[in-house]
C-alpha cells in the first residue's frame, strides 16, 4: 500500500525512519518551532526535500526535510466516513438514458482531509450529486474505458461505437461523458460509425473540474440527459455551455463542432453552421430543420477506422519531406490543412503527385477553419485539383481526418472511397454558408 | 457609558486584519488593482455545493446556498480578465504580492514557511466566481509590539479579496469583479484580554507596521478588521468587516455588553427552571385563526399564499422585551435571525397587542398555544418554506438563550454596535489549489527581503517631521491619514507651508467630517486644485475651508463652482489699501477717540469685507500701517 504516496528520496527516508504514514497526526520540530498537523501525500513531480502537513485550521504547509529535528506521531490516521444523502424518488415512466463513461469525472466529491477528489459515477452517485437528473430520466451507467481524452485512439472510437450500438437496443438516448480535448474528434467518429441510429447520442464534458462549486459539469450533464431523453431527433451531438453564463447549453452537430478556446465554458462552437438546439432550464428548443427523427432501427454500425491517416498543416517553409515520409511509411490517406481557399506551395507538387500515384487519398481543408475550400479560383488550386487532391468543401480539418479514417476503414474500392469522402453523409459538409459567422 | 473590567468578565478579543496590498498586479493574474466605475459586461452563474457539503447538511449553509443560487457578475476589461470570470486557470502567484507578505511577516518576527501551498477555501455565497477563495499561509508565529503591549501573532496568510457586492436586483445578488483577486495580507493575532481601548491601540500599531512597508493600499475599504469576541469561556462571536479603526473599541465594548446581557438572560431562564427539553415544541399553524387580522404584515403574507405560525417559549415571559443593556433585547436578536431566512421580522408576546394584532387575537393565540403567565410566544409569517426553516432556526436560537452566547457571525453598524449576519459557518473546508504548484521560499528570497526591510514606523515619522518641519503630532496625523501621498504631492507642487497643508488635510477635513458632511465627495484632485489656486493667489488661504465645506455638502461639484457660489475673488493689495482707507475715513471719530486701541474694532469691519479675498496677515499689516499713518 502506498502509505507514503508521492514521497521519495530524502523525504521518504525521514518519514520511514519515524514510521509515519500519510494521514497520521504528527508533531514536527524544525527550526526551533513545532508544527502540528496530519501528514498529506506529496504531489507527483514535486521535489523530495519537503514534507506536507495539513494544519488544524485546514491550511497545508511544506516543511523542509533537512530542517526537521524530530517527528512525533500523536495519533493514527482516520478514514473519512461519507454518508450519501438519500436518493431522490425515481419515476418509472421517465425515458431511459444510458450514460457511458470514457474517463475523467462527470461528478465528484471532495475529501477535505486529504484534498482527494473521488469520482462519482454510479447511477446512485450521480443522482445524489446532481439531483435534477432524477426528474429528467431513469439513468444507468457504464464505464467503457477510463483514459484521458488526449490518449484516445481510433480503436477507442470503435469500442465506444460498438457499446452504443448495444445500448441503442434498449435505451431512449445515450449520453457519453468525455474529456473535452478530443471530444469533437470522437463525436465526428461516432457520427460516421453510427449512421442511421434511431436515438440521440449526446457527448458532454466540462471545462471546470467537478470538484468546484462553479463547475459547468452539472448543467451540461442535466441538459445532455434532457436532450437524450426527450429530443425528437436522432444522431450524434455535443452538448456544452452556449455562453459563459450558467443559463443555456448549446447542442452541436457531432461533425460540425470544434473546441475553439483552451479554457472557456463556451469553448465548443459550431463551425460554418449554428447549434442545432439549445437546452435552457431542462427545456429543449430545436433550431435546425431536417434533423433525422427518432425511429426504431436495428443498427449495423460500421465502426472500423484506418489509423494510417495523417492531418498535415501547411505553413511557409513547409518541408515536402513530411509528405514523402508519410507516403514511404505506408500512409493510406493525408488530409491537408492548406492556406486560404485550399492551397499549398508549388514545392509540394511532386510529393503530392507521388502520393496520389501510390494510391494515397489526399484531401484538402482550410486552416482558416471558417469558410469552405474552393480550389478553382487560383491557379495553385486548379493545379492541385489536377494532381488529384480532393477538395473537402466546408468540412472541419479534424472531421475530414476522422471521415477519411472511417472511409478507408470500411470501404475497399478506391472510387467509392473518393465519392463517399465528398458526399455529405451526416451533415459534415455544409451546402450553404451561413450569413453570420457565429450565432450565439 | 460604563466601562468594562476585561479580567473580571474574562474578555478575550482576537483580531484578524486584512490589508489590501499595493502590488503591481492582482494575485493570480496580470490585471491591475483598481476600482472600476462601470461594468460593460455581465453574466450569470450558479454555484452548487460540492458533495461534501451536501453530505453533511447544515441548514444555514444550505439556505444561504439556495438564496444565492443565481448570481450576476459584472466586469470591466480593465480590472478583470478570464481568471476573475473563472474561465481560465490562475496564473502564478504574483511575486510582488508574495514579497510584500513576506516583508510584513519578517517585521512581525513570524517564521516564514519553507514551502507555501495555495489552498481553496469553499465560499458559496457568490462572492467568488469559483465558489472558493484562494488563500495560502506564508508564516506562523511572531509578535507585535503595541506600546507596552506584546501580542502574539498566530499566522500570516496571503489571499485573494472577494468580489464587491453591488446590491441585489429582484432577488439576484450582483457582484463587481474589480475587487476579486486583489491580494490581501491577513494577520491573525492571538486573543488578548485587554480593554477595548488597548485592542484599538493594537490594531493601530499593526496598521502602522503594515503601512511602514509603503506597499499596502490606503483609503476606505483597503483594510478590514475581523474582531472575535468572547467572555467567560462563552462561544466566540465573530464581527466581520470593521472598516474603521476607531470603531474597534466601540464594537468590543458593545459586544462585551451584549454578551453580558445574554448571560444575564440565561441566568434568569435557569432561575425559572427552564430546561432543554422545554424546546421540543411543535410550532402551530395559526393561518386560519389570524386570517381576518388587521395586521398589515400578516395580511401581506396571506395575500401571497403564505402562512402564520406560532410557537410557545416556555418560561420566556417578559424576557423577549427585557432590555438588560441599552438596545439589547432577546426579541431583537431573534428578529435579526429570522431576517436571515428571508422574513421581514417577527411578533413576540412582550410587544403585543400592537401592530394591528388585537387583544382578542392575542388571547386566542395564547389559548391555542397554551401560554401560561411565565411563558412567551412568537409569531412568524411569510412564505411557507421560509417560515418553516426560520422557525426551526428560531427554536434552536431560543434554546441557546439558556446557555448564553451563541457562536455567530455579526457585522458592525456605523455607530459601533453589531447586528446578526448569519450563523457561524462550520469548520473551514479547504483543499489544495492543484492548478498552482507549491512555492518553495528560497534562501535568496529571504536574504533579499531581509536586506530591503523598511525603516520602522517611528523612524519614518522622525524623518517625515524633519523633512517637512512638522510637529511630531502633525506628522503622525498626516502619515496615518489617507492623505499621506496627497500631502507629499501638494508639498512638492506648491510653496505653501507644509504645516499648513498638513493641518488642512487632517484637522480641517476631519472637522468637516465631524460636522456630518460627506468628505468622500471631495476628490484628491480637487484638494490639490484648491492648494494650487491658493498658491497662485486666486483666493486666500482663508477660503480653503468654505470651499471644502461647500464641496462636502454637495452644494457644488467643482472648485470653480464653489469659488463663484461663495463669490470668492482675490483682491489686489492696492484694492485692499483702498478698502481700508475708506473704512478709516468712515470711522475717523472712533480713531480719534481710541487711537491705536481702535485696531481690533476696525479689523472686524475690514474682515467683513475682505475675508477670504486676501491673506489675513496682509490685511492686518495693511490696516496697522494705515492706522499709524492716520494717527500721525
Amino acid at each position: 500500500m502506498g502509505e507514503l504516496t508521492g514521497y521519495r528520496g530524502a523525504s521518504l527516508k525521514v518519514l520511514s525512519q519515524y514510521e509515519i504514514s500519510v494521514g497520521d497526526l504528527i508533531l514536527v520540530k524544525a527550526k526551533g518551532t513545532e508544527f502540528r498537523g496530519s501528514l498529506l501525500p506529496r504531489y507527483e513531480h514535486a521535489d523530495d526535500r519537503h514534507v506536507v502537513l495539513k494544519l488544524d485550521n485546514g491550511y497545508n504547509i511544506g516543511i523542509e526535510v533537512s530542517s526537521i529535528e524530530s517527528i512525533k506521531k500523536l495519533a493514527g490516521g482516520q478514514k473519512p466516513s461519507f454518508v450519501a444523502p438519500p436518493l431522490p424518488k425515481l419515476d418509472p415512466k421517465l425515458p431511459k438514458v444510458s450514460i457511458l463513461g470514457t474517463g475523467g469525472t462527470i461528478a465528484s466529491r471532495i475529501d477535505y482531509k486529504t484534498g482527494a477528489v473521488h469520482p462519482a459515477f454510479s447511477a446512485e452517485e450521480l443522482y445524489s450529486v446532481i439531483p435534477e437528473l432524477a426528474r429528467c430520466a431513469q439513468i444507468e451507467t457504464e464505464a467503457v474505458f477510463n483514459i484521458y481524452s488526449e490518449n484516445m485512439t481510433p480503436s477507442h472510437w470503435t469500442k465506444l461505437a460498438d457499446a452504443c450500438t448495444k445500448k441503442a437496443r434498449s435505451a431512449d438516448g445515450i449520453v457519453i461523458g468525455h474529456g473535452t480535448d478530443t471530444m469533437a474528434y470522437t463525436s465526428a467518429a461516432l457520427s460516421f460509425a453510427l449512421q442511421g441510429i434511431g436515438i440521440p447520442v449526446v457527448f458532454v464534458g466540462s471545462q471546470r473540474s467537478t470538484d468546484r462549486p462553479s463547475s459547468d459539469a452539472a448543467i451540461n450533464m442535466v441538459s445532455a440527459v434532457t436532450f437524450a431523453a426527450r429530443a425528437p431527433v436522432a444522431g450524434v451531438y455535443v452538448a456544452m455551455h452556449a455562453k459563459t453564463d450558467d443559463a443555456s447549453v448549446a447542442v452541436h452537430l457531432g461533425t460540425k463542432v470544434r473546441k475553439n478556446h483552451t479554457s472557456r465554458r463556451d469553448a465548443f462552437e459550431s463551425v460554418n453552421t449554428s447549434p442545432v438546439s439549445y437546452v435552457i432550464d431542462e427545456k429543449i428548443e430545436i433550431k435546425a430543420r431536417n434533423l433525422p427523427p427518432r425511429k426504431h432501427s436495428i443498427l449495423e454500425s460500421r465502426s472500423k477506422f484506418e489509423e494510417k491517416v495523417a492531418l498535415v498543416k501547411f505553413y511557409p517553409g513547409f518541408d515536402k519531406l513530411l509528405i514523402e515520409t508519410l507516403v514511404k511509411n505506408g500512409s493510406k490517406g493525408i488530409v491537408l490543412e492548406g492556406t486560404g481557399l485550399g492551397h499549398v506551395s508549388t514545392n509540394c507538387y511532386v510529393a503530392i503527385k507521388k502520393a496520389v500515384d501510390d494510391g494515397v487519398l489526399v484531401g484538402m481543408t482550410s486552416q482558416c477553419i471558417w469558410g469552405r475550400v474552393r480550389m478553382t479560383v487560383y491557379s495553385t488550386g486548379r493545379e492541385l485539383l489536377n494532381l488529384g487532391v480532393i477538395p473537402l468543401g466546408g468540412m472541419l480539418p479534424e472531421t475530414a481526418l476522422v471521415k477519411m479514417m472511417w472511409v478507408l476503414g470500411n470501404f475497399a474500392n478506391a472510387e467509392e472511397q473518393k465519392k463517399l469522402l465528398q458526399n455529405n453523409l451526416v451533415g459534415e459538409i455544409n451546402e450553404r454558408s451561413p450569413l453570420e459567422r457565429r450565432s450565439k | 457609558m460604563m466601562s468594562i473590567d476585561p479580567t473580571k468578565i474574562n474578555l478575550k478579543v482576537g483580531l484578524e486584519i486584512h490589508q489590501q496590498v499595493a502590488s503591481s498586479t492582482k494575485l493570480f493574474c496580470s490585471c491591475s488593482n483598481f476600482e472600476s466605475k462601470e461594468f460593460p459586461s455581465e453574466f450569470v452563474r450558479k454555484l452548487r455545493p460540492t458533495q461534501s457539503e451536501l453530505g453533511q447538511i447544515d441548514p444555514a449553509a444550505l439556505f444561504e446556498f439556495q438564496k444565492a443560487r443565481t448570481i450576476r457578475y459584472k466586469a470591466n476589461n480593465e480590472s478583470a480578465c478570464l481568471v476573475e470570470t473563472d474561465e481560465e486557470p490562475p496564473h502564478d502567484v504574483s511575486s510582488d504580492a508574495l514579497e510584500i507578505a513576506l516583508t510584513i511577516s519578517t517585521l512581525l518576527k513570524s517564521k516564514i514557511l519553507d514551502e507555501v501551498h495555495v489552498m481553496r477555501k469553499i465560499v458559496i455565497d457568490g462572492s467568488n466566481t469559483t465558489g472558493f477563495q484562494r488563500t495560502m499561509i506564508v508564516a506562523l508565529g511572531g509578535e507585535l509590539s503595541a506600546g507596552s503591549l506584546k501580542v502574539g501573532v498566530q499566522g500570516i496568510s496571503l489571499e485573494e479579496d472577494a468580489a464587491r457586492l453591488l446590491g441585489e436586483v429582484e432577488g439576484i445578488r450582483e457582484y463587481g469583479l474589480d475587487r476579486l483577486c486583489v491580494p490581501l495580507v491577513e494577520v491573525a493575532l492571538a486573543p488578548i484580554s485587554s480593554s477595548p481601548k488597548d485592542v484599538q491601540e493594537v490594531a493601530l500599531a499593526l496598521g502602522r507596521l503594515m503601512r511602514s512597508t509603503k506597499r499596502v493600499a490606503r483609503g476606505l475599504g483597503t483594510i478590514r478588521q475581523d474582531v472575535n469576541v468572547s467572555i467567560m469561556g462563552g462561544k466566540v462571536v465573530e464581527v466581520k468587516g470593521v472598516q474603521k479603526l476607531d470603531l474597534i473599541g466601540k464594537v468590543v465594548e458593545f459586544e462585551a455588553q451584549r454578551q453580558l446581557a445574554l448571560v444575564k438572560i440565561s441566568e434568569e431562564l435557569q432561575k425559572r427552571g427552564v430546561k432543554e427539553a422545554d424546546f421540543d415544541v411543535e410550532p402551530l399553524d395559526l393561518t386560519e385563526m389570524l386570517a381576518s387580522s388587521k395586521s398589515t404584515v400578516i395580511n401581506k403574507a396571506l395575500a401571497s399564499n403564505g402562512c402564520v405560525y406560532g410557537v410557545k417559549l416556555k418560561g420566556f415571559g417578559g424576557l423577549l422585551g427585557y432590555e438588560p443593556h441599552e438596545g439589547i433585547r432577546l426579541g431583537r436578536e431573534l428578529a435579526d435571525l429570522v431576517r436571515f431566512y428571508g422574513l421581514g421580522g417577527l411578533f413576540h408576546s412582550d410587544e403585543l397587542p400592537a401592530y394591528g394584532i388585537t387583544e382578542g387575537e392575542v388571547s386566542a393565540v395564547k389559548k391555542h398555544l397554551q401560554i401560561n403567565n411565565n411563558d412567551a410566544f412568537i409569531l412568524l409569517s411569510g412564505p411557507r418554506s421560509n417560515v418553516s426553516v426560520a422557525m426551526n432556526a428560531l427554536i434552536e436560537r431560543a434554546k441557546y438563550a439558556l446557555a448564553g452566547v451563541p457562536a455567530e457571525t455579526r457585522g458592525p453598524t456605523p455607530d459601533g454596535k453589531t447586528r446578526f449576519i448569519r450563523p457561524r459557518p462550520g469548520s473551514a473546508r479547504m483543499y489544495p489549489e492543484t492548478d498552482i504548484p507549491p512555492i518553495v521560499i528560497t534562501k535568496e528570497t529571504l536574504a533579499r527581503i531581509q536586506n530591503s526591510l523598511p525603516q520602522s514606523w517611528e523612524a519614518q515619522i522622525d524623518y517625515y517631521a524633519k523633512k517637512y518641519q512638522l510637529s511630531t503630532k502633525l506628522a503622525v496625523q498626516v502619515y496615518d491619514s489617507d492623505y499621506a501621498d496627497l500631502f507629499e504631492e501638494i508639498t512638492s507642487a506648491t510653496r505653501i507651508q507644509p504645516s499648513f497643508t498638513a493641518a488642512t488635510l487632517t484637522e480641517t477635513i476631519v472637522g468637516i467630517a465631524r460636522e456630518g458632511f460627506d468628505i468622500s465627495r471631495i476628490s484628491n484632485e480637487q484638494i490639490k486644485e484648491i492648494f494650487i489656486k491658493v498658491e497662485k493667489a486666486e483666493f486666500a488661504k482663508e477660503s480653503l475651508q468654505p470651499i471644502l465645506e461647500s464641496l462636502a455638502k454637495g452644494e457644488v461639484s467643482s472648485v470653480s463652482d464653489a469659488v463663484s457660489k461663495l463669490s470668492i475673488k482675490g483682491i489686489s493689495s492696492e484694492e485692499l489699501g483702498r478698502i481700508i482707507s475708506k473704512i478709516l475715513e468712515d470711522n475717523s471719530a472712533l480713531i480719534k477717540q481710541k487711537g491705536e486701541g481702535a485696531f481690533s474694532a476696525l479689523m472686524g469691519t475690514v474682515m467683513a469685507q475682505a475675508r477670504g479675498r486676501a491673506d489675513g496677515q496682509l490685511i492686518s499689516k495693511t490696516l496697522r500701517d494705515k492706522l499709524k499713518e492716520a494717527l500721525r
